[in-house]
């Protein structure tokens, strides 16, 4: 949500954007995991930590799919809006969001691959619970088979994550996979 | 919105402005290559339930007229008035019909909702609403087809619910930018006997901006000739084909041929 409102705002300021992108690519490309430590630093180790990181590390994908899939709407489709009588706001929520949609949900599925991720490794760090710290104690004291167990776990984790989000996408964006049956594109 | 069983256009009558005037119109676009004139100097007025296409060659800057004319775009120097006012953004009393549907219409929303928006921005009640969707889309022959998606439908059909969408809101002026040319032959003479029908059941003034001199003749009161880039106006051809027109006895008639001569003559000179 906040990587869909951040990006949506960069899009509406130019300047904004402008000034930003150095920034915001410098911290893109920077692997999250390596922020572990810093942010155990900075917010101790415990809940805080793992949620600020994997919030953080989650944002980026959203945030620069949206600004990218706002950006590349169809002029035709903002003159219709126009013409139509939308206003700004009107023009951005009626046509722009939606328009951008596609992209967005991209975003979010990347998002969600990171936050697993970030879950998981945070916990390797620096947990005294969790599903990381588990899998890493359990190979630490040789028991493969929880180890295993763990792993099987996650993956099981990832799979009901990854069909409720599926599921969700269907629901809103099923006009745009319409859309493209129809035109015979996979 | 508007006093009830009153069209704005019959609000305004009486005025006497044209719907559509243009004075002197420029527009110069910047380029890597410089200043790149699309419209020299344009000059002429669209009377109130006039029926006027804008033909040139390819590359005329039509669309660039269109723009101007609707108020997406202001002109570099000249200006356009919409009934008498001078254009600063794009009008509530004008309907634009895009070229290509499947840009235009919006994917996300059904054929209904597509046509409900411009109603509901303008803050018409609901079931006032309901009535008009269902109304415009039966006048375009598409009284079923609300619940599905547009890209459900055929490209005419497409193009149908674009055109109940402009005049969904009853615009005084409908514009339309080559809107039959992505549909085959024989769909475009639907249309084009559609839009015919349509305008005189909604009353509405038109300029239809297109490249096919045939279709011109065929729908229009006046044409408008304009010239290879940069832009000029060569010559307004007023054309007095008796109403109303039919695909076959119209196009048969020798006036037909003797504009078709003409307009071909004007159009491939330059």
């Amino acid at each position: 949500m906040a990587g869909i409102g951040l990006g949506a705002l960069l899009w509406s300021l130019r300047y904004a954007r402008e000034a930003t992108q150095p920034y915001v690519y410098f911290l893109y490309v920077l692997p999250a995991p390596v922020l572990v430590p810093a942010a155990m630093t900075l917010f101790g180790i415990g809940f805080t930590m793992k949620v600020v990181l994997i919030a953080f590390a989650a944002l980026w994908p959203t945030m620069l799919n949206t600004l990218d899939g706002m950006r590349g709407v169809d002029q035709v489709k903002l003159d219709t809006a126009r013409v139509l009588g939308l206003s700004r706001v009107r023009r951005v929520f009626s046509v722009v969001l939606p328009a951008a949609g596609p992209q967005i949900v991209a975003g979010l599925r990347n998002s969600l691959q990171v936050a697993i991720i970030l879950m998981v490794v945070s916990e390797w760090e620096s947990s005294t619970d969790g599903i990381g710290y588990y899998i890493v104690n359990a190979q630490q004291s040789f028991d493969y088979l929880d180890m295993w167990s763990g792993i099987f776990v996650l993956a099981i984790i990832g799979m009901v994550a990854n069909l409720l989000f599926v599921a969700a996408e269907n629901r809103v964006l099923h006009w745009h996979y319409g859309a493209r049956a129809v035109e015979g594109r996979p | 919105m508007t006093t009830p069983g009153m069209t704005p256009r019959e609000m305004t009558e009486g005025t006497g402005a044209p719907v559509v005037s243009l004075r002197n119109v420029r527009k110069v676009y910047a380029s890597a290559t410089g200043p790149r004139v699309a419209l020299a100097d344009i000059t002429f007025d669209v009377a109130r339930g006039e029926f006027a296409c804008v033909v040139g060659p390819s590359g005329a800057g039509k669309t660039t007229l269109l723009r101007c004319l609707s108020g997406l775009m202001p002109p570099t120097s000249g200006e356009a008035f919409f009934e008498g006012v001078p254009l600063r953004s794009v009008p509530a009393g004008v309907g634009v019909v895009f070229q290509d549907y499947s840009r235009s219409l919006y994917p996300w929303l059904t054929v209904a909702s597509n046509v409900d928006l411009p109603l509901r921005v303008r803050g018409v009640r609901r079931a006032a609403r309901a009535n008009q969707v269902a109304e415009v889309l039966t006048s375009v022959g598409l009284a079923d087809a609300g619940r599905h998606y547009p890209w459900q439908l055929s490209g005419g059909m497409q193009q149908r619910v674009a055109i109940a969408r402009a005049l969904a809101y009853r615009p005084d002026l409908l514009v339309m930018d080559e809107p039959f040319a992505s549909v085959d032959a024989q769909t475009r003479f639907e249309l084009e006997d559609l839009i015919l029908r349509v305008r005189d059941e909604f009353g509405v003034t038109v300029v239809f901006v297109t490249h096919d001199i045939d279709e011109a003749i065929y729908l229009a009161d006046r044409v408008v000739v304009v010239s290879k880039s940069p832009g000029v106006v060569t010559e307004i051809v007023d054309i007095t084909l008796p109403r109303p027109r039919d695909q076959i006895a119209t196009k048969r008639a020798e006036a037909f041929s003797r504009y078709r001569e003409h307009l071909l003559g004007l159009v491939m000179s330059r």
